[in-house]
């Protein structure tokens, strides 16, 4: 299933909202119809526990972070970023493992399958995956993470309008 | 009349001087990073309340590893058991601030630092082959 809404890349701000409601609407079509999407694993709507940056105090678990890194290299005139996408999903205590592993692939699939042509072009090319390592003091021991990081190409509204 | 041509293979020599010029370049640009990082680390992580200088003294520069003509060199931290530049550069849930902390140092001032490090390397090689250095 492709998302296609419209408008996402008008700007930074946009984009991110674009990434995270694409993020937490996902759902499986090939999935039973009860699967849980991600923001149901995530709080549920009162909660959407998918943070851009600044994660509130004493949160509720699972949860996660997302942030988006950008650079450009000057590639097809400056219209083009190669953007990094980074989601850490939060767990505690351990035994989350389980909804956490569910969330990412949630997260996965909303990727896979986010395409934005209208207004801007924004696509993820590639996906890695991996555990953080086990934490101690400081860190809060019972929680464990997993990261998540998506290479994304975006040729977004607020440069490509400024041409043609 | 006669003429003689003689041909001296200076190959290993150039061989030899062009491994040392990439290692000593390398380090150079490996230093500049370093050096970049180990100022962002002067004030601790957060208020700088919990700096003892251990992360500072740790960012160390690994030897170059060659892989043919490709060279590789690393900056790191030797701060083990625990990792603590690790966790705040990828970010946890702190027991004494009760939040989710990150501050990133390290990639930051490795992105900073391209253009010099590039330079530096660049220098260095240059310099290398150029005295002889083998």
């Amino acid at each position: 299933m492709t998302t296609t809404s419209q408008n996402l890349t008008s700007s930074t701000n946009e984009m991110l909202g674009t990434i995270r409601r694409a993020l937490l609407d996902f759902s499986d079509p090939k999935a039973m119809p009860t699967s849980p999407s991600a923001r149901d694993l995530l709080g549920g709507v009162t909660e959407e526990r998918l943070y851009i940056k600044n994660v509130p105090m004493e949160p509720r678990f699972p949860n996660a972070v997302m942030r988006l890194i950008t650079s450009n290299v000057g590639r097809v005139q400056g219209l083009r970023l190669d953007g990094s996408l980074e989601i850490e999903v939060w767990g505690r205590p351990l035994d989350q493992q389980g909804v956490v592993n569910d969330i990412c692939d949630r997260f996965d699939g909303a990727m896979l399958t986010m395409v934005r042509r209208t207004q801007g072009l924004m696509f993820v090319h590639e996906f890695h995956r991996d555990d953080l390592p086990p934490m101690t003091a400081p860190a809060d021991s019972e929680t464990f993470a997993v990261r998540l990081t998506y290479m994304l190409t975006i040729y977004p509204q607020f440069l490509t309008r400024l041409v043609g | 009349m006669r003429m003689g041509i003689t041909f001296t293979d200076r190959f290993d020599l150039t061989k030899s001087r062009l491994e040392v010029a990439m290692k000593a370049a390398l380090f150079a640009a490996a230093n500049v990073v370093r050096n970049e990082i180990k100022r962002g680390l002067r004030g601790g992580y957060t208020s700088g309340a919990f700096v003892t200088g251990n992360s500072l003294n740790k960012v160390v520069i690994t030897e170059p590893v060659f892989t043919g003509w490709r060279g590789e060199i690393s900056v790191a931290s030797a701060q083990e058991n625990p990792p603590y530049p690790l966790y705040w550069e990828l970010g946890h849930y702190n027991i004494f601030t009760r939040k989710y902390e990150r501050v990133e140092i390290w990639v930051p001032a490795f992105h900073r630092t391209q253009p010099q490090a590039i330079a530096a390397y660049a220098r260095a090689f240059r310099a290398a082959v150029a005295g002889g250095a083998a």
